[in-house]
């Protein structure tokens, strides 16, 4: 049944009842994270908005586009990137391939995801040594809090991990396989959501002033 | 299916988990409640001792303009989101949301339970910034840069830090609360519940939930970025700017660019509080008038108009902000086309009385005190959502008075409305009848008589945010006699509500022993075997819903009512 | 049943109060009053509403009290009820946005052939500029402000040269010609509000925003902050005088331009530590209270050292080096009468310190050492001071005691007491006005700010009345 049809039943008037409604336990907790993932989502798009309207502001330097700029050598970055996409590759597997060896697939996109996360860290101190701090420059400001917000969403999807790891490690009953499961399925559609989002801010951030000015154009954001 | 975790229904059984820990939505409901009460009264002393400096000004030498200015931030920030917000969403949500659907509990009630917590963290921080150096942040509660981190405003260092943490902290409470909420009512209605069988509570409730989880995230981006401009030195909404004498390090950022993000969190906020109100009022209407809510369904779509368009309004707040002019147009449009769901919401409260049976009991006096003040303070917004009008009553005493008769005001009078009706679900006891009606009658008219001639003076021009009158031509001496009596009239009021709190807590012990359905209410809260309800709520099977939640005066039926429950086919509640 | 006569009452409250009542829009002295009128009419539909609402909620509560062998009636829903009511509505949401919008559109733009003033706000005063006979502004920057340059012009901007510079808190408009009101902050938000104007707009800082309107009023208006800005926003005054066309631009031509104040500053002659603690003064931002005009927020500098001043408690201190140097580290020690205990303390050794009282010392009494400035007489304080806002001296009835034959009379006292008017009565409530107050008089007097020569001086005039 469409919501809109949902929405303009009549109530009063008698109508049939379905067999089951309740939608079950896994569905729910899917249903859950989607939620969830509509409200990171809506956090970074405020985040990008903001961005967005401060970089109209005459005082500001884009980040990529000479070589004194702070993002201009992007290797490590590229580098992160590939380290994210290999832990949504292995929980992807481990989450559909689940006659193999689905335990292998969770250590690794585990690993892979905290090397993520020590790569943006070795990259953040890259930085910090070669004098772009936090307060130098508006646009370094938002990469610093956007990449930091990013990977303190990472850490927290790590310690959803670390709870299908324990069930991993806890003997292998029933109860425990179905709980790394369900986790495994979790945290692969989480762990897509934040490489979407990896990339999307990645290319924001090393993006042409025309990309962004563009952007602004269109939306209206300029001239507040 | 192989992938299925079976619920637990084992009862926890020890003091800790039964109610300290506890995952069970109705505790939860409870603690979250007494926080937010305790923090409330917090405010209103608060409250009370701005209206002292106001109504008496020069008498009381403690309160001077720093603490005044620390007073009215707190009390503000306080009420709007440690009470309004988390008794709404977190207190009758938590409690009413699985029982008016038929489910057993929230949907994750570990997180659930996690998200208590972390509201007592944000109080307790927000509490802490009393105590440090310098004080609770005086910037108002809008927070607005510059001034909120620049000396000149008292707790410039250590209290807006505090506070931008406790709200980030609250935000994190807000998002748990509410993916529990929302997840519950799309997931975990029992059989027969379709939607549009949900009571009116159970939409308000829900709509405000999508938009706390929308709007909340506006919020958090300006407070990470103040705390980022005021600790690392950032310059995200700070230009350049002299202070005490001297050019600061910022330059560039924007103070209007903060408050686009405050505002759009900020009017979602404000339907946050009220759309639960709306929904409440349409139950306890319906209920205590033994007749169906008018027009239900346009009910359910101005709820679902209203929530959608409350992001569209937020620049309302801004029209002397000095943005970019042409926006005004758009959205004092957008500010009055919202006014017309709204219109129509109060119209049907109102039918719903025509032709009804209504019992004037103390939940229906509330229900009605609201109608009336939510009246006015809806009316009122029309003033200064017409962005030409707002001009001269911007940052006026006129605004002072329609924000607490839309937010405090009314809302809180469904707040009380509320518990007078569902407490003897709660605890299965009534609460004092006498004292309720005493408590009413003390609120509604001092309310009153406190926030109606308030828009005079706003009217007359008099600021808002200021400590002190003296030696201002253009107002009257009449004007500071009204000051005074609106501060008597507001201590008053603030001691009436110890009526209310002496209620709550003798009726526990010496309470009337109440029925399990005393209203003869036909939502499913009122049908579980026990009152209060069991863990799990239900007993062995859940309800099977067979009708919509107003069946009050069915023709062809001897009785009054039709619970949910009831089947037409087997003439029983099943 | 009591809820009904509660909202009938209620209502007719309502609209008693709103007739007896004393608290209107301020008299109109600008030509915003298509505002007025906006205002008008949403208030007559809204009123409308207000009375329908609730007389509705009366009647249908007492002609539907509950009784058990009723039922009550079952009407899930009237479409054709709610679609007539939503087109009411919208009809009356209509008939008030579009006066609205219309009056919104002559606000934002301005009429052609405006005067130009800009309004600099600073917590916690007022300074306003014209653009001079070029017609424009010169531009202006925080990077540019400094003591010698508190609006920030760009001294190198040759636009800026003949800008018009109004130091004080006192803004002068012509009457009958529109005026573009740019505006600007140096530091936080403020608002420029003038309740008989009307409009209102944020001051903010890094942009200049803007209103017009145009005096139709000759009179003197009060200005207010419109938008908190810290501890001082209640108290940062300022006034709109609107005058004739040739009294405005008499005036205007004796203000200060810019070219004027950098030569004026450049001959200042200070010691070299009282150079220092001139830096040190507005470093440590003691300049934004404290300064050498008449009226800043803390007591003004101009003549301080060697003044008598009065305290809270009501004792005198003479201005020492002892003194200023006590109320820099501890300045709730010895608080000034008639200033708030907001000062915060200052920590400076002791070389600092001196280099302050240095600074104190030479800028503060430049007028009297270098003579120009020879004491008023009594009769000319008493103009300048503004005592005779509230005593006349003919006899006549003001807000406070006549001064006509005062010297020598005995009066009684509020407290019933009876006291002669004598030298030590006169000078006591010049200082301590409320202490020995005349029977019949509210107690308004503010003290004025005198040193211990003028209140002399004014006594002797009063002695001749």
């Amino acid at each position: 049944m469409s919501i809109l049809s949902s929405i303009t039943e009549k109530p009063w008037e008698q109508g049939v009842i379905p067999k089951v409604q309740h939608k079950g336990k896994v569905n729910t907790r899917r249903a859950g994270l989607k939620v969830l993932l509509v409200v990171i989502s809506a956090l970074f798009f405020l985040f990008i908005v903001a961005f967005l309207m401060r970089s109209q502001y005459p005082d500001w330097q884009p980040l990529a586009e000479q070589p004194s700029q702070p993002l201009y050598d992007k290797s490590q970055l590229w580098l992160n990137t590939i380290y994210l996409i290999m832990a949504s590759l292995f929980l992807q597997l481990a989450k559909t391939k689940r006659q193999h060896f689905p335990q292998i697939g969770l250590m690794l996109g585990g690993l892979f995801s905290c090397a993520f996360v020590v790569g943006q860290l070795i990259f953040w101190q890259h930085l910090y040594q070669q004098g772009f701090a936090v307060d130098v420059n508006p646009a370094l400001s938002f990469f610093y809090l956007l990449t930091g917000l990013h990977a303190t969403h990472v850490i927290i999807g790590l310690l959803v991990w670390l709870y299908a790891v324990s069930a991993v490690i806890s003997r292998n009953t029933k109860r425990s396989q179905a709980i790394m499961n369900q986790c495994i399925s979790l945290c692969a559609m989480y762990w897509h959501f934040l490489l979407g989002l990896w990339v999307l801010l990645f290319a924001l951030l090393v993006s042409k002033p025309e990309t962004y000015d563009a952007i602004v154009e269109f939306c209206g954001l300029g001239g507040v | 299916m192989e992938d299925e975790v079976e619920q637990d229904m084992h009862e926890p059984n020890s003091f800790w988990t039964k109610y300290v820990w506890s995952q069970d939505h109705k505790v939860i409901a409870i603690q979250y409640s007494v926080i937010a009460i305790l923090v409330g009264i917090v405010a209103l002393v608060l409250s009370g001792l701005m209206r002292l400096q106001l109504g008496f000004p020069g008498h009381f030498d403690f309160i001077d303009p720093s603490a005044y200015y620390q007073f009215v931030t707190m009390h503000g920030m306080i009420m709007v989101i440690y009470l309004l917000t988390a008794i709404f969403l977190g207190g009758f949500g938590n409690y009413l949301i699985p029982l008016m659907v038929g489910a057993r509990d929230m949907v994750f009630p570990f997180v659930n339970m996690l998200s208590v917590w972390f509201y007592l963290l944000a109080v307790l921080i927000l509490m802490a910034s009393f105590f440090v150096p310098g004080g609770p942040t005086g910037a108002g509660w809008t927070l607005y840069p510059p001034q909120a981190i620049l000396p000149g405003t008292p707790g410039s260092d250590w209290g807006i830090i505090l506070m931008l943490v406790s709200l980030a902290v609250f935000i994190v409470a807000a998002t748990m609360g509410g993916l529990n909420y929302v997840t519950t009512v799309l997931q975990a209605r029992t059989r027969g519940m379709t939607l549009m069988r949900m009571p009116l509570t159970v939409w308000g409730i829900f709509t405000a939930t999508i938009l706390a989880l929308l709007a909340f995230p506006a919020l958090f981006v300006s407070a990470v970025m103040m705390l980022f401009d005021k600790t690392l030195g950032t310059s995200f909404f700070m230009p350049a700017i002299i202070s005490m004498g001297q050019q600061l390090d910022y330059e560039g950022g924007s103070p209007i660019l903060f408050q686009h993000l405050f505002w759009f969190f900020g009017h979602p906020e404000v339907y946050i509080v009220a759309l639960p109100a709306f929904g409440i009022v349409s139950d306890l209407i319906s209920i205590h008038a033994r007749k169906n809510i008018f027009g239900y369904r346009m009910m359910v779509w101005a709820i679902v108009i209203i929530g959608v368009m409350s992001f569209v309004v937020w620049a309302h707040h801004m029209y002397v902000s000095g943005m970019n002019p042409i926006f005004g147009y758009f959205f004092a449009t957008t500010t009055l086309i919202i006014a017309v769901p709204t219109a129509i919401k109060v119209y049907n409260w109102v039918l719903t009385l025509w032709r009804g049976n209504i019992r004037l009991n103390v939940p229906m006096l509330f229900a009605l005190g609201f109608v009336s003040t939510f009246t006015i303070g809806g009316l009122t917004g029309l003033f200064l959502g017409n962005v030409v009008v707002d001009l001269p009553l911007s940052d006026t005493y006129f605004v002072v008075a329609h924000f607490h008769m839309v937010m405090g005001v009314s809302p809180i009078l469904v707040v009380f409305g509320g518990i007078y009706h569902w407490y003897p679900k709660m605890s299965g006891r009534m609460l004092n009848d006498t004292l309720g009606k005493l408590h009413f009658w003390g609120t509604f008219l001092g309310t009153y008589a406190i926030y109606f001639p308030m828009h005079y003076l706003g009217v007359l021009g008099v600021p808002r945010r200021y400590f002190a009158y003296e030696n201002y031509d253009f107002i009257p001496d009449s004007a500071k006699d009204l000051n005074a009596l609106i501060s008597v009239m507001a201590i008053f009021v603030g001691l009436m509500q110890l009526i209310f709190i002496f209620n709550l807590v003798w009726s526990l012990f010496k309470g009337k022993k109440a029925s399990d359905n005393p209203w003869e209410a036909t939502s499913l809260e009122w049908q579980t075997e026990t009152t209060p309800p069991g863990h799990g709520n239900w007993g062995k099977e859940l309800p099977i819903c067979h009708r919509w939640a107003y069946d009050y005066g069915v023709p062809g039926y001897a009785q009054d009512y039709l619970p949910q429950n009831f089947s037409a086919e087997s003439g029983e509640k099943t | 049943m009591s809820i009904a006569v509660a909202l009938i009452l209620i209502v007719l409250g309502s609209i008693v109060f709103h007739f007896l009542s004393p608290w209107e829009m301020t008299p109109l002295a600008s030509n915003w009053g298509s505002i007025d009128d906006t205002m008008v009419i949403t208030f007559i539909i809204t009123g409308i509403v207000f009375i329908a609402i609730n007389l509705f909620i009366a009647f249908a509560v007492i002609k539907y009290k509950h009784d058990e062998k009723r039922k009550a009636d079952y009407e899930p829903e009237n479409k054709k009820l709610e679609v007539g009511l939503t087109v009411v509505t919208s009809i009356g949401i209509v008939a008030m946005l579009a006066p609205g919008l219309v009056v919104y559109s002559d606000f934002i733009e301005v009429p052609e052939k405006a005067d130009v003033v800009e309004v600099v706000g600073q917590q916690w005063s007022w300074s306003f500029r014209f653009p001079g006979e070029d017609n424009q502004m010169g531009k202006s920057g925080v990077e540019h402000i400094s003591i010698d340059n508190p609006f920030g012009i760009d001294p190198l901007d040759p636009a800026g040269q003949d800008d018009r510079l109004i130091q004080s808190n006192r803004l002068i408009l012509p009457i009958g010609k529109p005026v573009k009101v740019l505006m600007r902050s140096k530091d936080v938000l403020h608002d420029f509000y003038v309740p008989q104007f009307r409009v209102k707009m944020d001051m903010v800082p890094g942009t200049v925003s803007y209103v017009w309107f145009t005096p139709t009023k000759l009179g003197e208006f009060e200005i207010l902050c419109a938008e908190f800005c810290g501890v001082g926003h209640f108290n940062m005054r300022g006034y709109v005088e609107v005058k004739e066309r040739n009294e405005y631009e008499q005036w205007l031509n004796q203000q200060p331009t810019f070219a004027d104040a950098l030569a004026k500053n450049n001959s200042e002659e200070l010691s070299v530590l009282a150079q220092s603690g001139k830096e040190l003064a507005q470093m440590n931002g003691c300049l934004s209270c404290h300064d050498f005009t008449d009226n800043p927020i803390g007591p003004t500098w101009k003549g301080l050292f060697g003044k008598t001043q009065t305290l809270v408690g009501g004792e005198h201190v003479v201005v020492d080096e002892a003194y200023l140097k006590e109320s820099i580290l501890e300045p709730s020690a010895k608080i000034v009468r008639g200033y708030a205990p907001i000062m915060p303390a200052v920590v400076l050794d002791d070389l600092a310190i001196d280099a302050v009282i240095a600074y104190i010392k030479e800028k503060g009494n430049q007028g009297t050492i270098d003579g120009q400035d020879k004491p008023l007489s009594g009769a000319e304080l008493v103009q300048s001071k503004g005592c005779t806002a509230c005593h006349s001296q003919d006899g006549s009835k003001m807000l406070g005691p006549t001064w006509q034959g005062l010297y020598g009379s005995t009066r009684e006292l509020a407290s019933g007491q009876c006291v002669k008017v004598t030298d030590e009565y006169l000078k006591e409530s010049i200082f301590q006005p409320n202490a020995k107050l005349v029977a019949g008089f509210p107690a308004v007097m503010p003290p004025p700010v005198v040193s211990e020569e003028e209140a002399l001086a004014i006594i002797e005039y009063l002695k001749t009345l």
